[in-house]
């Protein structure tokens, strides 16, 4: 007697979860969330070219030496960016800048100039691609000694 | 529970990576490249004065003028050069004009300018070195010494490298020199 109770009781229990199925439906939104990173990048670094030539006075040999065409680089940032800029520093030639040298680096993008001499300067770059150009001169008290001078400006690029 | 610690501490990386653009910062150098020749520069030249030192009236010929002499003045000239091992050497003199100090004395003497035919002999120097050249006024012969460094050791190095060389012209006769103004230049070339 017992059993058949406990299975009636089954059956019963059944029967109210088969028929109440509305009840039991339910929704639910699965979100997507993308994340696409900061990103800037430097390419297509074309370098530039100097020429030397003597600033005039009693320095009769060059002790100049500067852009005739600018480095250009190509900058993409998928979000608007703080470019700093530093002077040009000595890398390598006959001898090291003496005292007195004076520098300075010429970034143009589009119509913005910025000049940075004494110490490095910052420009604001728009979200997409600039084309920076680039140019720099480097004049010594004294006539550069014979020789190959390399010098280099860095830019960096802060989103 | 692990397994959701896990994906939240996911989150939380992803987060800090996407929010700290700093790290993202990059930075190129640009390079510039310059070549610097080897070269030399001469200033503008201080002239030199030749004084008459033999010969003459009642002495036997050739006449001399000369800058060596009291009174003679050499002729000077800054020389500077990016390079030390730079060299000078005497390629030319040659006689320039003569202007006499009578204009009415009469028809020259002879078809070519008093002067002109003279033997000439030039010294230049620096500290430590020299070299010469002898010829004849008109260019019909001459000869060079060797080239002469311009900055002979012990040269300080580290100095600028600019040197006053001295020039000295003698000019002999041949014969006697009429009285008048003599002109002359010497040329110094700068040698490999």
């Amino acid at each position: 007697m017992f059993r058949f109770y406990a299975v009636a009781s089954a059956l019963t229990l059944a029967s109210a979860m088969g028929l109440s199925s509305e009840a039991l439906a339910q929704s639910v939104d699965i979100p997507f969330t993308a994340s696409v990173p900061i990103e800037v990048t430097f390419d297509q670094v074309v370098l530039g070219t100097v020429e030397t030539t003597a600033s005039g006075g009693s320095v009769q040999l060059p002790n100049v030496i500067e852009s005739v065409n600018p480095a250009t680089v190509t900058l993409q940032s998928n979000t608007s960016a703080t470019l700093t800029v530093s002077p040009p520093s000595f890398i390598s030639g006959s001898t090291p800048d003496p005292d007195g040298t004076t520098y300075v680096t010429f970034v143009t993008v589009g119509t913005q100039q910025v000049t940075a001499d004494t110490a490095e300067v910052t420009m604001n770059l728009p979200v997409g691609i600039s084309d920076l150009e680039v140019d720099m001169r480097v004049e010594r008290p004294v006539p550069f000694p014979a020789g190959t001078y390399n010098y280099a400006v860095t830019l960096t690029v802060i989103p | 529970m692990i397994g959701r610690l896990v994906l939240a501490s996911g989150f939380v990386l992803a987060g800090a990576v996407a929010f700290s653009p700093n790290v993202l910062a990059q930075s190129v150098d640009v390079i510039f490249e310059g070549n610097i020749g080897e070269e030399c520069s001469f200033a503008t030249p201080v002239p030199g004065v030749l004084v008459y030192s033999g010969g003459g009236p009642g002495n036997p010929p050739p006449d001399v003028i000369t800058s060596d002499a009291p009174g003679g003045v050499s002729g000077t000239v800054d020389v500077s050069c990016n390079i030390d091992s730079a060299k000078l050497q005497i390629s030319d003199a040659r006689f320039v004009s003569f202007t006499p100090a009578d204009p009415q004395s009469g028809p020259p003497s002879s078809p070519l300018p008093p002067g002109s035919d003279a033997d000439l002999d030039v010294l230049a120097m620096v500290p430590g070195a020299q070299t010469y050249y002898s010829g004849r006024a008109d260019g019909s012969s001459s000869s060079s010494g060797s080239s002469m460094s311009i900055f002979p050791p012990p040269f300080n190095t580290g100095a600028p490298l600019r040197q006053t060389v001295e020039v000295d012209l003698e000019v002999n006769g041949p014969g006697p020199l009429e009285a008048g103004i003599y002109q002359y230049a010497v040329t110094l070339t700068i040698v490999p």
